[in-house]
C-alpha cells in the first residue's frame, strides 16, 4: 500500500478513536450525570418508601392491637360463613386455638338449639342486602359451656362482588343468666301463687262444704231435740234428752269454733262493716245468757257509757261472736258473783271514736303463766280444765285474732281467787243520726207481737230440716207450704203468693239464688220477702243471695228463737207487699247483670233509646261474634283485634263493665302482638260475650214489652 | 446516521476494493468529518449518500447493488451485535414481522433521536408475506439485502417480488413467497 494511503488511514483510525473516546468521554459523563440523578432518585424514593411502610406499618399494628387487645369479640367470615379471621378476645373466651376457627364454618360454633336462627339470620343478611344488624345466641365454648354473645354484624362486598361479614360481639351471659334467672323467678312465682291460690279456694270450698255437711245434720238433731223436749215426756226420757240437747250443743260449738278459725285463718271471714248500735247488741246478749245461765247464783249486769253515740260502723258479727266468747268463758269460770260488761268512750274525734270494751268477772282468775298460754290454740289454762269444764279451748284464740281484724288487741288483767278482767279498744266511725233513725225504723223492736197471719214457703231439699222448720210453723200456727228445690219453689211462687218465702242457698235441680232470681223476675211474688238459709256463712255467698235479690239471711244451724227473730224483723214489711208491686210496675228496673249507674248516665229514664240501642246490638251482635270466632278459630290476632275493638265501646254503654275491661285487656295483649296471651284470655271472654248477648236479647224483649204497656 | 452505519460501510468497501478505495472515496468526496467516524458517533445521512455514490462511480457498480451487498454485510452485523433480537424467530416471517412490531421499538429506546424505515407486514398466506417499506432515505435495496439474507439465515428459499409504489422509492412493496 502507498504509505501515504497507510498514514492517512493510521491518522483517520487516530483521530476516529479520539472522536470515539471523546464521545464516549461525554456520554460517561452524561452517563454519571444521569446515574447521579436516578441514585438521588432512587434515594428519594428509597426514603418515601421507608416513610411510608413505617407508616403502614405503625397504623396496621395500632389497627392490629386495637382488634386483638379489644374487649370485644372480633371476627370475619365470607359469605359461606366461614372464618377467615378472629381476634386474641374471642380465643381467649371460647378456648379454642386460632386453628380451629379459621377455614371453619361459624354455624358449627353456635350452640345446636340456636344454630337453625343464627343460620337464618345471616341468610336473611345475604339475600335482602341488610348492611347491618344485631342478634343474640349462645356460643358453645370448649369446655362446653355456653357463652352468650351480642354480635352487631356488617356486610361487606368488595369490588369483585365478593361478600364478607364482619362482627362485633360482647359477652352478655351474665345479663343472659341474670335475665334466664329472673325468668325462672318470675315462672317460680306464678306457679307458686297459682298452686297457693288453688289450695286456698280448695280450702275455702272445703270448709264451705264440711260447714254445710257437718252443720246440716246437727242442725236436724238440735232441732229435733227441741221439738221432742216439747213433747211429754217422763222424767227420765226427759233427762235423757237434756243430755243429748247439751252434748250435740257442745258438739255444735266445738265445729263451729274449729271452723271459724281455720276460716279465719285462710282469709275467708272477712271484716264486714256496718251500722251496729252496741247499747241493743250488749243488752240482747246479756239478756241471753241470764236465761241461759239461770241455773247459776250469777248477775249479768252491763255498763254502756252515755258519752258514746247510738251507733258505729263496725262489723257486729264480730263483736257479738267476741263478747261471746268473752261471757261464755267468764260464766264457765265463775260460780257466783257477777260477770259484767262494760263498755267506754276512751278517746272522742270528730269522726271516729275510740271505745274500749271490758269483760269482768269473779271467778277462779288465772295465773300469770297460763295468762300467756290461754289465747293459744287448743291450750287450755290446765289440763283438767278440759274435763272439768269442756269446751275446745279455741274461744280466746278465736276472739283475740276476730279483735285483731277488728283492728283492736285482746288482753287480759287477772287474780287467782278473784277474778279476771278481759279487754280490748276499737276505733270506730260514727254514724249520723238521721241515718240511724231510719235504720231504727227498721230494727227489731221488743214490743212488736209476733204476726202469723201470712202464708210461708220452705224452699230446702233436706227432708230432715224441712219437717224441723215446718213442725215450727204449725206450732205457731202459721200456714205453709213445702218446694223440695228450687225449680219447684219457682213453679209454686207462680200460682201463689207468699209473704215470706225461707230458700236454701243450696239445692238440687235449681239452687236457690237461681230460683230467687226467677221469682224476682215476675208474678205474684216478685216482690215478697225472701229469707236465705245458709250453712256457708261465707261473705261473698251473703252477697250473691242479696244481689239476686233476697232480703235477709239465716245462718244454718238455728234455734226456734232465731227464726222467729228474723220473722219478725221482716214481718212488719209484709203488709206492704201488694202496695209495692203497683208502684214498682212504674218503674223499669235492668237486670243487675248491668251496672246500673252506667245504665242510668247513659240513658237516664229514656227507656225508648235504651230499647234502640239493645235492639240494635242484638241486630249487630251475632255477625260481629262470628267473625270474632272465625278469627279466634284461624288465630287471627289483628283481625280478631279489631273486631274486639268494635264491640268493646258498646259493652261499656251497657254497662257490662267486667265484660269491657276483658276485652279492652284482650285487645291489649294483641296489640303488642302478645298472641298466645291474648287468645287464651279470650277462649275466657269469648264464654262472657255469648253470655252477654242472651242477657242483651232477654233485656231488650223486656224493654220491649215495658214500653208499650 | 449512526456512526456504525459508516464503520460498517468502510469495512464492506475495503473487504471488496481495498483500502486505497475508502481513501479514493473519502478524498473524492471531501465531506465535513473528512472520513473519521466512530460506531458511537451521529452523522449526516448525506455524506452515507455521496460517498456511496462516489463508489457507485469508482466501481461501475450500480448504488442498488452496493446497497443489497450493504444489506447483506449488515444482516452478519446485527447478528452479531444484536443476537437478542434473533432469539425468539424461528422462521424469516417471523424475524421481518418483528421488525416493526418489536426490534424498531427496542431500536428507539436506545437511540430516541434515530430515524427508522417503517416496515407494515401482512401474510398473504402461509407461504408469502408482503411487507411495505416507507423511508425518506429511499433505500429499499438495502432492505432487499437483509430480507435474502434471512431468508438464508433460516435456511429458506423463496422469491422477493419488489414493487415501487412512487416515483422517488420512499414505498416499496416487498411479497416474499417461499418456494
Amino acid at each position: 500500500m502507498d504509505p501515504e494511503i497507510l498514514l492517512r488511514k493510521l491518522e483517520r483510525e487516530k483521530s476516529s478513536r479520539k472522536e470515539a473516546e471523546r464521545i464516549l468521554e461525554e456520554k460517561a459523563f452524561d452517563l454519571f450525570n444521569a446515574n447521579k440523578a436516578l441514585s438521588d432518585l432512587n434515594k428519594n424514593l428509597q426514603q418515601e418508601i421507608e416513610r411510608r411502610t413505617l407508616e403502614l406499618a405503625t397504623s396496621e399494628e395500632k389497627y392490629r392491637q386495637l382488634v386483638e387487645t379489644a374487649g370485644d369479640i372480633i371476627y370475619q367470615t365470607d359469605q359461606f360463613g366461614t372464618f377467615t379471621f378472629i381476634n386474641a378476645t374471642a380465643i381467649e373466651k371460647f378456648g379454642y386455638s386460632e386453628k380451629a376457627f379459621i377455614n371453619e364454618s361459624f354455624l358449627n360454633f353456635v350452640r345446636e338449639d340456636y344454630q337453625e336462627e343464627v343460620g337464618a339470620f345471616y341468610w336473611k343478611m345475604l339475600q335482602t342486602a341488610i348492611d347491618e344488624s344485631y342478634n343474640e345466641f349462645p356460643v358453645l365454648a370448649k369446655d362446653g359451656s355456653s357463652v352468650w354473645i351480642g354480635q352487631n354484624v356488617k356486610r361487606r362486598e368488595d369490588e369483585d362482588g365478593q361478600i364478607s361479614f364482619n362482627a362485633m360481639a360482647r359477652d352478655i351471659t351474665s345479663r343472659k343468666k341474670a335475665e334466664f334467672a329472673a325468668e325462672k323467678l318470675r315462672e317460680e312465682l306464678e306457679r307458686s301463687k297459682h298452686i297457693a291460690e288453688e289450695a286456698r279456694n280448695a280450702e275455702t270450698q272445703f270448709l264451705a262444704n264440711m260447714s254445710h255437711e257437718i252443720r246440716t245434720p246437727i242442725n236436724a238433731i238440735i232441732g229435733m231435740l227441741h221439738l221432742l223436749d216439747d213433747t211429754s215426756l217422763t222424767e227420765e226420757q226427759d233427762e235423757y234428752v237434756k243430755i243429748l240437747l247439751s252434748s250435740s250443743k257442745l258438739l255444735q260449738s266445738l265445729i263451729s269454733d274449729v271452723l271459724d278459725l281455720s276460716k279465719i285463718d285462710s282469709g275467708s271471714m272477712e271484716l264486714n262493716l256496718k251500722p251496729c248500735k252496741i247499747g241493743s247488741l250488749v243488752k240482747s246478749l246479756m239478756n241471753t245468757f241470764q236465761t241461759k245461765e239461770d241455773s247459776k247464783d250469777l248477775a249479768f249486769m252491763w255498763e254502756i257509757d252515755s258519752n258514746l253515740a247510738l251507733s258505729y260502723e263496725l262489723d257486729p258479727l264480730f263483736l257479738n261472736q267476741v263478747l261471746i266468747n268473752l261471757v261464755g268463758n267468764a260464766s264457765k269460770f265463775t260460780e257466783e258473783g257477777e260477770i259484767r260488761v262494760v263498755v267506754s268512750l276512751i278517746k272522742a274525734g270528730t269522726e271516729k271514736d275510740i271505745i274500749r270494751f271490758q269483760v269482768n268477772d269473779t271467778g277462779i282468775g288465772i295465773t300469770k303463766e297460763d295468762q300467756i298460754l290461754i289465747f293459744e290454740e287448743f291450750k287450755q289454762s290446765h289440763n283438767d280444765m278440759r274435763e272439768k269444764f269442756g269446751g275446745t279451748g279455741l274461744g280466746l284464740a278465736i276472739s283475740k285474732k276476730l279483735v285483731g281484724k277488728m283492728g283492736g288487741a285482746l288482753q287480759v288483767i287477772s287474780e287467782v281467787g278473784k277474778g279476771s278482767q278481759f279487754f280490748f279498744e276499737l276505733e270506730a266511725k260514727k254514724i249520723a243520726s238521721s241515718k240511724i233513725e231510719a235504720m231504727a225504723a227498721s230494727e227489731l223492736s221488743s214490743t212488736d207481737i209476733f204476726r202469723t197471719d201470712y202464708p210461708i214457703l220452705i224452699a230446702e231439699d233436706n227432708l230432715i230440716n224441712q219437717t224441723y222448720i215446718s213442725r215450727l210453723m204449725q206450732k205457731w200456727g202459721i200456714t205453709h207450704d213445702i218446694a223440695n228445690n228450687g225449680l219447684e219453689a219457682v213453679e209454686i211462687c207462680k200460682s201463689k203468693s207468699y209473704g215470706l218465702i225461707f230458700m236454701d242457698i243450696q239445692m238440687p235441680e235449681m239452687d236457690g239464688i237461681t230460683a230467687t232470681k226467677e221469682i224476682r223476675k215476675e208474678g205474684l211474688n216478685a216482690h215478697s220477702i225472701i229469707i236465705a238459709l245458709t250453712a256457708s256463712p261465707l261473705l261473698s255467698k251473703m252477697q250473691e243471695s242479696m244481689s239476686a235479690g233476697m232480703n235477709d239471711f239465716l245462718s244454718k244451724p238455728f234455734n226456734p228463737s232465731q227464726l222467729k227473730e228474723m220473722m219478725m224483723k221482716h214481718q212488719n214489711t209484709i203488709g206492704d207487699a201488694n202496695e209495692a208491686i203497683v208502684e214498682d210496675l212504674s218503674e223499669f228496673s235492668f237486670a243487675t247483670d248491668f251496672d246500673a249507674e252506667t245504665l242510668n248516665m247513659y240513658f237516664g229514664e229514656d227507656l225508648e233509646y235504651a230499647y234502640t240501642v239493645f235492639n240494635l246490638l242484638v241486630e249487630t251482635l251475632p255477625a260481629d261474634i262470628e267473625a270474632a270466632k272465625t278469627a279466634y278459630e284461624t288465630k287471627d290476632g289483628d283481625q280478631l283485634g279489631k273486631i274486639l275493638h268494635k264491640i268493646a265501646p258498646s259493652m261499656q254503654m251497657i254497662g257490662l263493665n267486667q265484660l269491657h275491661t276483658n276485652m279492652h285487656a284482650v285487645e291489649n295483649l294483641l296489640k303488642e302482638s302478645k298472641f298466645d296471651e291474648g287468645f287464651e284470655k279470650y277462649s275466657l271472654t269469648k264464654i262472657q260475650l255469648d253470655k252477654a248477648f242472651t242477657l242483651i236479647s232477654n233485656e231488650r224483649q223486656r224493654l220491649l214489652v215495658f214500653n208499650n204497656s | 446516521m449512526k456512526g456504525i452505519v459508516f464503520t460498517e460501510f468502510f469495512e464492506l468497501v475495503e473487504d471488496n476494493f481495498g483500502y486505497e478505495m475508502v481513501d479514493k472515496i473519502i478524498i473524492n468526496t471531501d465531506l465535513p468529518s473528512k472520513g473519521v467516524y466512530t460506531a458511537v458517533g451521529t452523522y449526516s445521512h448525506t455524506e452515507i449518500v455521496i460517498l456511496l455514490m462516489e463508489l457507485s462511480k469508482q466501481t461501475k457498480v450500480s448504488p442498488g447493488e452496493l446497497l443489497r451487498l450493504f444489506g447483506h454485510k449488515l444482516f452478519d452485523t446485527f447478528k452479531n451485535s444484536y443476537g437478542m433480537f434473533f432469539e425468539k424467530p424461528t422462521s424469516s416471517f417471523e424475524l421481518l414481522t418483528s421488525v416493526e412490531e418489536y426490534i424498531h421499538v427496542e431500536v428507539k429506546k436506545l437511540y430516541p433521536d434515530a430515524t427508522l424505515p417503517s416496515f407494515d407486514t401482512e401474510m398473504l398466506n402461509e407461504k408469502s408475506l408482503k411487507m411495505v417499506y416507507k423511508s425518506e432515505r429511499s433505500m429499499s435495496m438495502l432492505a432487499k439485502g437483509l430480507i435474502e439474507k434471512s431468508l438464508e439465515h433460516y435456511e429458506e428459499k423463496g422469491e422477493i417480488q419488489m414493487t415501487p409504489m412512487n416515483e422517488e422509492g420512499s414505498i416499496v412493496e416487498f411479497i416474499i413467497t417461499l418456494s
